[in-house]
């Protein structure tokens, strides 16, 4: 296990949607990338990094998007395409390289993963989705502070 | 599922801490305090313990001397009057050391699986001094003052659901006290409504030893625990479309349940004409000073008379009485009125509805497929039939798009703007307004053949992804959209909250602006021990 931040595996996918939508992806290829990282989270496959690279690519999510939507005519090149395939038909049995998917439970190289709903990553990782999600916030000013939430700064009554 | 109905909805048999309660009568949960410490100031850890048959639940309570210019219900709070966890299980002093570091904290903190909830509450600066000035001087506080306020401390947050670090949601999903929604947030709130007795209790012993009185039980019973609810809340219902859906389903379900009933029983009709009684002096205590809610109860004033009228005459041998009291309703009755009448006829019929409760629950850890062979075709027609509200708006108008949700980088708040007063807003606007997106996505559907396919249109606009994968959610699961314009200029965010807290099981509904609420909650249940010895978990609602 790294050593670093742990996050709950939700709150993990919520960040991962925002720094998604961060780097510039519509909301809806957000949602799918952040549940692909997710799975890999849960299932200990170590592809943050390249998930990370890949948020700036607005055509490679399209791509996976369209096999999520239309799984008949896929072929598998790359882990991402393994989490693509699992995620529309979880029963069926994949195998990929060092990947093995069971139809219930992730194989990889002869070793079951245990799913699990934390997510640990690196301080460095957590940094960069960071700066990624915080560009989906809008900045401080006084009108913002004051107007916003409809409501004052004090609650003395 | 119109704003203006959500924004009338009343606590109902189904609603989450009725559950919450109901289960632990039933299970016979036993109560402990493990732990007070707690100095003159107000200074010090409490530990509450609830044990169901298979585990225990603590809740961990830190509670500090806030001065008063620091007081602010907003997510914008730094410090708070008392800060807590909910622990999966007994926590070690370990624990305790570790939590102490991070729960007076709250957002800035960090929490483990072994935590459920986060919350912390501010003091009621209108009743805290007065009733711990009487207590200390042996004295007992003025129950219609009590009223007036209704509790003595109000949380401005409970967190869930593997905020900040606690535990997943699918840790707990598959214990049966935490399957339904928000019970362990319940749950929390349940037990710091308890350690807020006993803190101004023990303050006033404190303060004078040797005339202190405890409070009378009748009054102790008055306080429920306070909240503050500002917008977070709305974007929430926005963003889980079915687990909304499972949520008003349900209470349909049970209010369809009790209108196709063709008689009632002599008890039934008892029981809801007492209920109907409690109602005058409920409404009384029922304080606001928002122009639109001292509308609405007079309004639900009015409505409680001509009910009482309509039931010195009323037939209940006639065929389907209860579907004939809320036809009557629908014509006689203003809108918290009819929703009133929705909650108190499922009051006689536990037996019958109770169950509905199992179903308020959805998995919602996987996103909601897009059948990319579909037809545009086959999506233009579930949007015609699902969001014509949406596409009879006209978008062009600037009061329609009026506001913009966002997220401040100041600690996260969630807010709204005026998108014409503040352009910049734009840029970092939310998926929070499924009726505009609708519309846009609607009209570039149509600019395609009919056969085209949803992957290729999906292939062609990207950015209307997401508000597909919502159509394509309502299409199956009706309750889960308000059909609204939720960025109107004329939109209240309160009636979004009000929806979620009545479910919830809230009272007491204080709107304080436009955008947040105060409320109550427990207000008049029974404590965990005079649940653990038998009080009624059910007959205490709609106190004054």
């Amino acid at each position: 296990m790294k050593k670093g931040v742990e996050l709950s595996l939700n709150e993990y996918e919520a960040l991962l949607n925002k720094a998604a939508v961060g780097s510039g992806l519509p909301w809806g290829i957000a949602e799918d990338a952040a549940a692909c990282g997710a799975w890999f989270m849960s299932f200990g496959v170590d592809k943050l990094d390249t998930w990370i690279d890949r948020i700036k690519d607005n055509s490679f999510w399209i791509d996976y998007c369209k096999k999520i939507d239309q799984p008949n005519c896929n072929k598998l090149n790359n882990i991402f395409d393994l989490a693509a395939s699992v995620y529309i038909q979880p029963g069926t049995r994949v195998k990929l390289d060092s990947y093995e998917w069971s139809g219930q439970e992730l194989i990889i190289d002869g070793v079951k993963q245990i799913p699990s709903f934390r997510a640990c990553l690196t301080e460095n990782q957590f940094k960069v989705l960071n700066e990624h999600a915080y560009k989906t916030y809008a900045p401080a000013t006084d009108e913002s502070r004051l107007s916003g939430a409809g409501a004052g700064l004090s609650d003395n009554d | 599922m119109r704003l203006d109905r959500m924004g009338s909805m009343h606590q109902s048999r189904l609603s989450f801490l009725r559950q919450f309660l109901r289960r632990a009568a039933k299970e016979t949960w036993k109560f402990n305090r493990d732990l007070f410490e707690i100095n003159a100031n107000g200074v010090g850890r409490a530990l509450y313990r609830l044990s169901t048959p298979l585990r225990d639940y603590t809740l961990i309570c830190f509670s500090h001397d806030l001065p008063d210019e620091m007081r602010s219900d907003r997510v914008i709070a730094s410090a708070w009057d008392a800060t807590f966890t909910l622990y999966d299980g007994r926590p070690t002093l370990d624990d305790l050391e570790r939590l102490e570091k991070h729960v007076p904290y709250q957002e800035e903190g960090r929490l483990t699986q072994n935590e459920l909830c986060l919350s912390r509450a501010n003091r009621s600066v209108r009743l805290w001094d007065y009733v711990l000035d009487c207590l200390s001087n042996g004295n007992q506080p003025k129950l219609d003052r009590v009223r007036d306020v209704g509790y003595l401390m109000r949380t401005t947050a409970v967190y869930g659901s593997g905020k900040f670090g606690s535990a997943d949601r699918r840790v707990v999903e598959n214990r049966e006290e935490a399957n339904s929604p928000f019970q362990l947030e319940m749950m929390t709130v349940y037990l710091i409504r308890t350690f807020v007795m006993d803190l101004i209790e023990h303050l006033a012993k404190m303060k004078n030893p040797n005339s202190a009185v405890k409070l009378d039980s009748v009054i102790r019973r008055s306080f429920g625990v306070g909240n503050s609810t500002g917008l977070g809340m709305a974007p929430f219902l926005v963003n889980h479309p079915r687990l909304i859906h499972s949520w008003f389903e349900a209470k349909e379900n049970a209010i369809a349940t009790v209108k196709n009933l063709k008689t009632a029983t002599k008890t039934e009709i008892s029981k809801f004409k007492e209920l109907v009684t409690r109602l005058k002096p409920h409404l009384k205590a029922w304080q606001s000073e928002h122009p639109i809610q001292i509308e609405k109860n007079l309004a639900l004033e009015e409505d409680i008379e001509k009910l009482e009228t309509k039931l010195e005459n009323f037939s209940f041998s006639i065929g389907s009485p209860w579907k004939l009291l809320c036809d009557w309703s629908e014509v006689e009755l203003s809108i918290e009125g009819q929703e009133m009448l929705n909650s108190l006829i499922l009051e006689p019929y536990g037996h019958l509805v109770d169950t509905f409760g199992d179903e308020m629950s959805c998995d919602e850890t996987k996103l909601f497929p897009i059948n990319g062979d579909m037809t545009i075709a086959n999506v233009r027609s579930t949007i015609e039939k699902y969001y014509s509200w949406a596409l009879e708006i006209d978008w062009s108008d600037p009061n329609c798009d009026a506001r913009a949700w966002y997220t401040s980088e100041e600690k996260l708040e969630p807010r709204l703007g005026e998108r014409y007063e503040m352009p910049e807003l734009n840029e970092y606007e939310q998926a929070l307004q499924p009726g505009r997106d609708v519309a846009r996505a609607y009209k570039d559907l149509c600019e395609l053949e009919p056969s085209t396919t949803m992957a290729d249109f999906l292939r062609t606009y990207p950015k209307h992804r997401h508000i597909m994968r919502r159509c394509l959610t309502c299409g199956e699961l009706p309750f889960s959209e308000i059909r609204d314009n939720t960025i109107d200029s004329s939109m209240l965010p309160i009636d979004m909250l009000r929806a979620k807290l009545s479910f919830f099981g809230a009272c007491h509904f204080d709107p304080r602006s436009d955008r947040w609420v105060r409320i109550n909650m427990f207000k008049g249940a029974p404590f965990p021990d005079e649940l653990s010895s038998g009080s009624d978990p059910e007959n205490w609602i709609w106190a004054p």
